[in-house]
């Protein structure tokens, strides 16, 4: 073959290569052509092979075209076998498709009791204002439950019917608390003032169950006692937590009220977070009478040590179990001593 | 306390409405909680006349009355007889209401003779018990056609007070008065305290000795002579029935109507069934029995306080009578007692007794010791208005009233507590709003304290008044400054971490009542919990010695309302007898139903696994690593799923499924499984696992997985813990990939496969290297458990 015929050759098998090559349908068969047009027993490599036999002029040019026209089918075999890939990926993928209307698969959810949700929020709203949390025993002694806190043995607030007792062989003097105000008087055993804490916790009484009592609650318990502390103390402090419970436009009313261990005391009313004090099916007369406070008593004071001459304080007592019912609209307070989790699931998400 | 406003009214003249008034006493600290209409149901009920009581034609029982209405003549059904012409009678015509009914009365056919409504007994008209005949109105003075209701005044509205146990003043309607006269302005009338008497002395006729004088320090007694026996009038029965007493007869009545209006106890003693007469006021002795007025005997102690006679005892002071000194129907002599008892001595017996009534009340809360003479008079003049009879001249008594206190109060005080300036004016102002004495003292205003004004002891009850008087609106608002930044106790921040790990674990929070009920307790066998004295309900007998049974409850109870799937938890407190108890705090869950939840989840139920799993992900987030599982539990656990559970090397909690036998009993469906662990534990297991601070490894590690087959009865623990001690310091990572058993695997054996890895910090670990642990390994693990290397 000479070099004239070789270039006719090769410019031939160029053409039928390329055709072969896109003639092809499946990545196997254009495997097979790629053998056919670039293979070792192609035509093509025997031309590849027979360039040794020309001169070095035809050598030199006819070799050029060699290349070029190589490049050329391998080329073209690469923009065919990736567009097989292509195709064959995108088929795949289409296989693998997923329906992602179908519910995800989650790991269990938790939540906490609204109690927990409430006692918490109610915490750091003192944290802020440099309280500490304090804490006592649920089984409590008679002198810290009540004689500490100005309720002797004849006052009329200590029939039997009101307080849950233990028996304990030889410690009549113990029941479970009737109010977290028992550890009023146990930090202020434990420390001199100035005292600013809060005391969360479980309280019992002898009441049977209804819509709106509970023989076991809780109550958040604050107390402050230093120099200078006044009235207008306890109705700041008490607008701070009221209005970080239920907005900050809320209003409060003090009145008068009478608790053994305050002196004046007086029960606290928010203006209802609902209609904001024009009356509405929460609040009825567009109040909501939340709490009791007041001037520590200066005899509890002074049964604790204090001077009660230099010292003055305040306290006051919020039911938590009473801001969840207004704060989630639970209509009966049964369903916070309920494990059922249909009614737990409504709190999933909050904290 | 229930005030009828006309009766309020009769000492406060003022003119404002009922709301107005409430309105108004709340405000000064007399909380009217309700003002109540409780004739409301009463509608249109007219006096009328009796002109003729003829037989019913077809009946026996039945009787026809006719009737003048003042508008004409009609006729009515009636059951019973004792009306006679003449008589007037209340008629609820056609279209009227009464109380007992709740349609309005129409004309209907009795026994075929037509009825226009009916003539009422006092029960149905509400102001009595009375239902044994026609209420008859003859001496009344009310004109025929009169409306009953207005005529008997049954259409005032009646404040409902709620008494705080520091004002006992307010449990009469003149004590209402006085702090609705102060709030109005308007002057306050005096009791009409005047009696007619005799010139016979009431002194000369029976004796009083005071032998306990701690519990009666002053006793009076009026006595009244020829006294008969009736009815009271009906408005004062009205008035009674309103303030929540009962009518019964004139002398009762009008014991019972002067407590009511004036605060003071009254007890009426037949004189003649009076040894003596004379009165002795004693302590019991310990065992004394008194049968009283209730019929059931009473059996004493040596603090209860007795009204004798000259031989026996015949009350039990400022609680009740005893049956044989009372008066009825034969009674013609009255010694009326008007008293003072010491409030604890009365509370402690009533209380002791579980005997409460009006006087006990009054008492054990504090009467006015200044108020014996207007009581007494008051008493015996409605006794004589209502009974007849003559009041002799003067008390009998013993005793001396008290001194009035003067109490001192500094306005400069004042000030500093309530936070705004009160002057000595101001002072002056408020205490003669309240008809209260003062003078100056110094720097401080002494305030002479009243008998009723038991509240005020010492200076802190008068700023209360000042305050009360001039409203709770003038105190200003300012935030107190904390010297210090807020805290909290580390065991308070563990018991939020944990809830927040347990919710994180996916558990929901449960706040159960911390109570045990018998069963409960025998579930664990538990024999040292605390007893509650007192309980409520039965089922709540104890006070919980662990988490568990509450949680296994929630279990049930979700069940039994149709709910399959259980993850909750509580961090809360357990109680046991002590020295003299002890509180521990504890974090406990429980799971139950199945393991995955909708189309993706898995079907398997809950076990201990995954309760196990749950405590890894608590102790995890918690950051206490050092814990393991010890051995098996007893009852009520499945033997052989649970563990106690060890906490920096001290029993810290327990893990594991309830033994089937045991759930069954309490109606638990399928597996269930708890975990509970002690916040003493975990606080002690805190600080332990703290980071591990190390580099990226930056050679690459040489893995190898190996399956070994071993005896079924030897634990994974220990198979892993034989890896970890072989592999020494080249391995660095060994997962449980595969737990396999059943065939081709001979029978009591089982295949575990590990995902191991080998690194060296310093250098890529060569092949032969990692053969020479993974060599180590599998010799140690055959030589020590008896592993045979299935695949390596």
């Amino acid at each position: 073959m000479d070099a004239e015929e070789m270039s006719r050759t090769l410019e031939a098998e160029r053409a039928r290569g390329l055709a072969t090559l896109a003639a092809a349908a499946t990545a196997q068969e254009l495997d097979a052509a790629e053998v056919a047009v670039l293979g070792r027993r192609s035509t093509f490599g025997e031309i590849q092979r027979s360039l040794g036999g020309l001169d070095e002029d035809g050598r030199r040019e006819l070799g050029r075209r060699v290349n070029e026209v190589r490049r050329e089918l391998t080329d073209a075999l690469g923009a065919r076998r990736a567009a097989f890939r292509s195709e064959a990926e995108a088929a795949l993928l289409a296989a693998d498709r997923v329906d992602l209307t179908l519910p995800g698969r989650r790991p269990r959810t938790g939540s906490l009791h609204p109690l927990t949700i409430v006692e918490d929020e109610i915490v750091e709203l003192f944290l802020r204002m440099g309280f500490t949390v304090a804490q006592g025993p649920e089984i409590e002694d008679d002198w810290h439950n009540f004689e500490a806190l100005n309720i002797p043995a004849d006052h009329p607030a200590r029939t039997m019917k009101d307080s849950l007792y233990v028996a304990i062989p030889g410690h009549p003097e113990l029941l479970l608390r009737t109010e977290t105000s028992a550890v009023q008087i146990r930090t202020m055993q434990g420390q001199p003032p100035p005292v600013y804490i809060i005391a969360p916790g479980r309280v019992y009484r002898r009441e049977n169950a209804d819509t709106t009592h509970l023989s076991v609650f809780h109550q958040v318990e604050a107390l402050v006692v230093d120099e200078g502390i006044t009235f207008a103390d306890l109705k700041g402090t008490l607008e701070a937590v009221l209005r970080g419970l239920f907005g900050q436009a809320r209003r409060i009313r003090l009145g008068p009220a009478y608790f053994p261990f305050v002196e004046p005391g007086a029960e606290v009313g928010v203006s209802c977070f609902v209609c904001d004090g024009a009356g509405c099916s929460v609040c009825g007369n567009g109040w909501i009478e939340l709490l009791g406070s007041g001037m520590v008593h200066p005899q509890v004071l002074e049964n604790c040590g204090y001077d009660s001459e230099r010292y003055t304080g305040f306290a006051f007592g919020l039911g938590i179990e009473r801001v969840a019912l207004l704060r989630y609209g639970i209509a009966d307070i049964r369903l916070l001593v309920d494990p059922d989790v249909r009614f737990l699931a409504g709190f999933e998400g909050v904290a | 306390m229930k005030v009828p406003i006309d009766w309020l009214r009769d000492f406060a003249p003022t003119d404002l409405e009922a709301d107005e008034l409430a309105g108004l006493l709340t405000h000064r600290g007399v909380k009217v909680e309700a003002v109540l209409r409780p004739w409301d149901g009463l509608d249109g009920v007219i006096v009328v006349r009796v002109l003729e009581v003829r037989d019913h034609p077809n009946s026996e029982k039945l009787c026809v009355a006719r009737i003048a209405h003042g508008t004409g003549e009609s006729e009515v059904v009636v059951g019973v007889r004792n009306m006679t012409p003449g008589d007037l009678v209340p008629w609820a015509p056609p279209g009227s209401r009464v109380p007992v009914l709740e349609e309005a009365l129409g004309v209907r056919a009795l026994r075929g003779v037509e009825s226009n409504g009916m003539l009422c007994s006092p029960r149905e008209l509400a102001i009595g018990q009375d239902h044994r005949g026609i209420l008859l109105l003859n001496d009344e003075g009310f004109e025929i056609g009169a409306d009953l209701k207005r005529a008997l005044r049954l259409d005032v509205p009646v404040l409902d007070i709620e008494v705080e146990p520091n004002r006992p003043d307010f449990l009469s309607v003149y004590g209402v008065a006085r702090e609705a006269a102060a709030a109005t302005g308007v002057p306050l009338a005096l009791p009409d305290l005047a009696v007619p008497e005799t010139a016979e002395a009431a002194a000369e006729i029976a004796t009083i000795r005071l032998d306990a004088p701690d519990g009666c320090p002053r006793y009076l007694a009026r006595i009244l002579r020829g006294v008969g026996r009736r009815s009271s009038p009906l408005r004062a029965q009205a008035r009674l029935t309103a303030g929540g007493m009962r009518p019964i007869d004139a002398i009762v009545d009008a014991t019972n109507y002067a407590m009511l209006e004036l605060g003071q106890p009254l007890h009426a003693f037949d004189l003649d069934r009076l040894a003596g007469p004379g009165i002795v006021v004693r302590r019991a002795s310990e065992g004394e029995r008194l049968t009283t007025l209730d019929g059931v005997e009473r059996i004493l102690d040596a603090r209860d306080l007795l009204i004798c006679d000259l031989e026996r005892s015949v009350a039990i002071a400022g609680v009740m009578g005893g049956g044989t000194s009372e008066v009825s129907g034969t009674t013609t002599d009255v010694l009326l007692e008007s008293a003072y008892f010491t409030r604890g001595g009365v509370l402690l017996t009533a209380r002791r007794l579980d005997l409460h009534t009006e006087a006990s009340h009054r008492f054990e809360r504090g009467t006015d010791p200044e108020g014996l003479e207007a009581g007494a008079a008051r008493g015996a003049a409605l006794i004589t208005a209502w009974a007849g009879g003559q009041v002799l001249r003067g008390v009998a008594g013993a005793g001396e009233a008290p001194v009035r206190r003067w109490i001192s109060m500094r306005p400069a005080r004042a000030s500093a507590l309530l936070g705004y300036p009160v002057s000595t004016e101001d002072t002056e102002t408020v205490f003669r709003v309240l008809g209260m004495r003062t003078r100056p003292d110094d720097e401080a205003i002494a305030v002479e304290v009243p008998g009723y004004r038991t509240d005020v002891d010492r200076e802190v009850d008068l700023i209360e008044e000042v305050v009360r008087i001039q409203g709770y609106d003038k105190v200003g608002s300012r935030l107190p400054r904390s010297p210090n930044p807020g805290g909290l106790p580390d065991r308070y921040v563990l018991a939020r971490r944990a809830k927040a790990a347990l919710r994180g674990a996916g558990l929901r929070e449960i706040r159960p009542v911390p109570f045990s009920s018998a069963e409960d307790l025998e579930l664990f066998g538990d024999r040292d919990a605390v007893v509650v004295a007192n309980p409520l309900r039965a089922d709540e007998g104890y006070l919980r010695t662990r988490l568990t049974p509450g949680l296994l409850h929630a279990v049930a109870t979700n069940q039994a309302r149709g709910v399959e799937r259980i993850a909750v938890f509580e961090v809360g407190t357990t109680f046991r007898l002590g020295d003299p108890f002890e509180e521990r705090p504890k974090a406990g869950f429980v799971l139950a139903g199945p393991a995955g939840d909708g189309w993706a989840g898995e079907r398997r139920s809950v076990d201990v696994l995954d309760a196990r799993g749950a405590l890894e992900a608590f102790l995890a987030e918690l950051g206490i690593a050092e814990w393991s599982l010890g051995e098996p539990l007893g009852p009520p656990f499945h033997p052989g799923r649970s563990a106690g559970v060890m906490i920096a090397g001290a029993p810290g909690g327990v893990l594991g499924e309830i033994h089937p036998r045991t759930a069954e009993a309490l109606e638990i469906a399928g597996r269930v499984a708890v975990g509970v662990v002690g916040l003493g534990a975990l606080a002690r297991g805190l600080g332990r696992g703290r980071p591990v601070v190390g580099t990226v490894p930056r050679f690459p590690p040489v893995r190898r997985d190996l399956a070994f087959l071993v005896p079924e009865d030897v634990p994974a623990g220990s198979v892993a813990a034989a890896l970890w001690a072989a592999g020494g310091a080249l391995l660095s990572a060994s997962t449980l990939f595969d737990v396999f058993r059943g065939d081709p695997l001979p029978p009591g054996k089982k295949s575990l496969a590990y995902a191991l890895e080998f690194r060296a910090p310093d250098r890529t670990l060569t092949d032969e290297e990692a053969q020479g642990a993974v060599d180590g390994i599998v010799e140690r693990l055959r030589a020590e458990l008896g592993a045979e290397l299935r695949a390596g």
